[in-house]
């Protein structure tokens, strides 16, 4: 059974820790103030500053598409051949076949690194995670386990965390087949196994760490490194970005 | 069949076609009905609600503010109540029924406009339910549609998320800004404010394509809405929300709904992937001849209104 209860392997855990990757901490020894329930305090809204959105990996400009230094921890993804195929052939589709280009939830980790701000709440058992982006909402439960017998899969994905000292570290999986990495058709399957890690590494900076493992789709896991980073502004607040409703509304045109 | 059936039938067949993906437990989830006002039709509910709250001491959070936290069910189910209709309403074949959600003024009914009452029936012949399409809800119809609530309180936010279209709120507690008037947003901007131990929240920017009811009440960009919202026992939460739009409504009015504390305290709300479900649905709703609602503008309104005069 794919679903059952999953911790994070030692052997991906070291793998984290090995390859640090592309966003250093900005202040080692950065202890977080906590929040009022007594957790290392990750709240906020918070956005990155990078090209992820258009393609994880290195990429040439073209029209209306900055260059960009990816995300991938080494750039290179481990694609087995059949997948390598795939992800060429979504390539080629992207305009019509990417998920986002039909409004749909984005999945994890895509979400994270979205051009739009996300809001982190923390309460008691649960940290839940709002994104602007077609109002889709991450709900991590703390310390507990993914359902045996799941009743579907999900476009977000089935979320347990715990704390490792300062560090959230986060185990999902459940997820549907139907989301992708980014706009440049970098993809996984239903076997799709994400474990995050989220560390304040300055008042103003998440540090946001992703090992990825989908043995259908990769021949062993892989990282993405990235900062987050706080929308500082005193008025800054999620607003709406309902792209179903606006697709919808053009269609009373057609 | 006639039309205004029909678009009832597809707002229901959306959600029994989502939710028959989930568990039954999504749709009528059980909650602690033992209460100081076990009552749930609203207007007696309201009336003990009121009395209830000067004298209980909610349980609180670590700054001391009233203790919001959890999972909250709206009892009346999925889809009858204030849901379907704001004002009293029998039981039909496309109808749950229900007894009346409007609280003030005292005839327990929407005050609407002349010129609206005979808006609202081309409302239903021609326009999908914001359900139906998958949209978020507005303020109120958010606070009484579909399935359990969660609120996630912090000292200086309140996050509502509902199961119905995975939507959610988000109401600011500090002194934050409201967001410029040209931002118009389907669950407006809200901020809130603690009077003793009640949370106000006041909402404004919305876009005044959700509707108020399944009965296809309207309003306008220019609505501006007053929740109050107190806790009267450790597991039943007073909502009371006063709605203000000058172009539909001929006089402010009030609503109040119990809102129960779900029994299993460790409850988790589902995903509901609403819109990644619903094409085979949509498209077949407008080859009958339907569309989104697009909103009735305050200029169409006032015109409208001065029409009928």
């Amino acid at each position: 059974m794919r679903f059952s209860v999953r911790l994070v392997t030692p052997a991906l855990v070291g793998l984290l820790a090995a390859g640090a990757g592309n966003a250093q901490p900005a202040a080692d020894g950065y202890r977080p103030p906590q929040t009022v329930y007594g957790e290392p305090d990750l709240q906020g809204i918070w956005q990155t500053m990078n090209t992820a959105v258009w393609n994880i990996q290195d990429h040439a400009a073209e029209l209306g598409i900055p260059a960009g230094q990816g995300v991938v921890v080494g750039n290179e993804i481990p694609y087995r051949a059949d997948a390598l195929a795939q992800r060429e052939e979504n390539y080629r589709n992207r305009a019509t076949d990417d998920p986002e280009a039909s409004c749909k939830m984005v999945g994890v980790p895509r979400t994270m690194y979205m051009p739009y701000p996300l809001q982190i709440f923390q309460t008691p058992g649960q940290i839940t995670i709002l994104s602007e982006y077609v109002h889709s909402v991450r709900k991590i439960y703390l310390d507990s386990a993914h359902p045996e017998n799941p009743v579907q899969q999900l476009w977000m994905g089935d979320s347990r965390g715990h704390w490792e000292g300062e560090t959230l570290v986060v185990d999902t999986v459940n997820f549907t087949d139907q989301t992708w990495f980014d706009r440049s058709g970098n993809f996984h399957s239903d076997a799709l196994h994400v474990i995050e890690r989220f560390t304040r590494t300055s008042p103003d900076h998440l540090l946001y760490e992703v090992t990825i493992e989908d043995p259908e789709t990769f021949t062993e896991p892989w990282e993405m490194s990235m900062p987050l980073y706080r929308r500082i502004e005193g008025n800054a607040r999620l607003l709406e970005y309902e792209c179903q409703a606006y697709l919808e509304l053009e269609r009373n045109n057609e | 069949m006639n039309r205004p059936f029909a678009a009832r039938i597809v707002a229901l067949v959306v959600i029994v076609a989502t939710s028959s993906l989930l568990p039954p437990a999504a749709l009528a989830q059980a909650y602690v009905s033992e209460s100081v006002c076990p009552d749930n039709s609203p207007v007696t509910f309201h009336r003990c609600a009121l009395e209830a709250a000067q004298s209980f001491d909610p349980p609180r959070t670590p700054i001391g503010r009233p203790d919001f936290n959890g999972t909250w069910v709206l009892p009346g189910g999925q889809i009858g109540g204030a849901y379907e209709d704001l004002e009293a309403h029998p039981r039909t074949r496309d109808n749950l029924g229900g007894p009346a959600t409007v609280v003030d003024p005292p005839d327990n009914r929407v005050p609407l406009q002349a010129w609206v009452e005979a808006q609202i029936p081309e409302n239903t012949q021609r326009y999908f339910h914001h359900n139906a399409a998958c949209m978020l809800a507005g303020v109120p119809n958010t606070m009484y549609h579909g399935g359990p609530r969660q609120f996630l309180q912090t000292p200086d936010h309140l996050a509502m998320l509902t199961y119905n279209s995975h939507g959610y709120r988000i109401i600011p507690l500090d002194d934050r800004a409201q967001p410029g008037q040209k931002i118009r947003l389907w669950n407006g901007a809200s901020s809130g404010r603690w009077e003793g131990d009640t949370l106000v929240v006041e909402t404004s920017n919305q876009n005044g394509l959700p509707w108020l009811d399944q009965f296809g009440r309207f309003y306008t960009e220019e609505i501006e809405v007053v929740e109050r919202l107190t806790l009267v026992d450790a597991n039943t939460l007073h909502y009371e929300a006063t709605i203000e739009d000058p172009n539909v409504f001929t006089h402010p009015f009030t609503i109040a709904l119990p809102y129960r504390r779900a029994a299993d305290e460790n409850y988790e709300l589902q995903e509901l992937a609403c819109y990644e479900n619903n094409e085979a649905l949509m498209r077949i709703s407008r080859m009958s001849g339907f569309s989104v609602f697009p909103g009735v503008t305050p200029a169409e309104a006032r015109a409208a209104a001065e029409a009928t005069q």
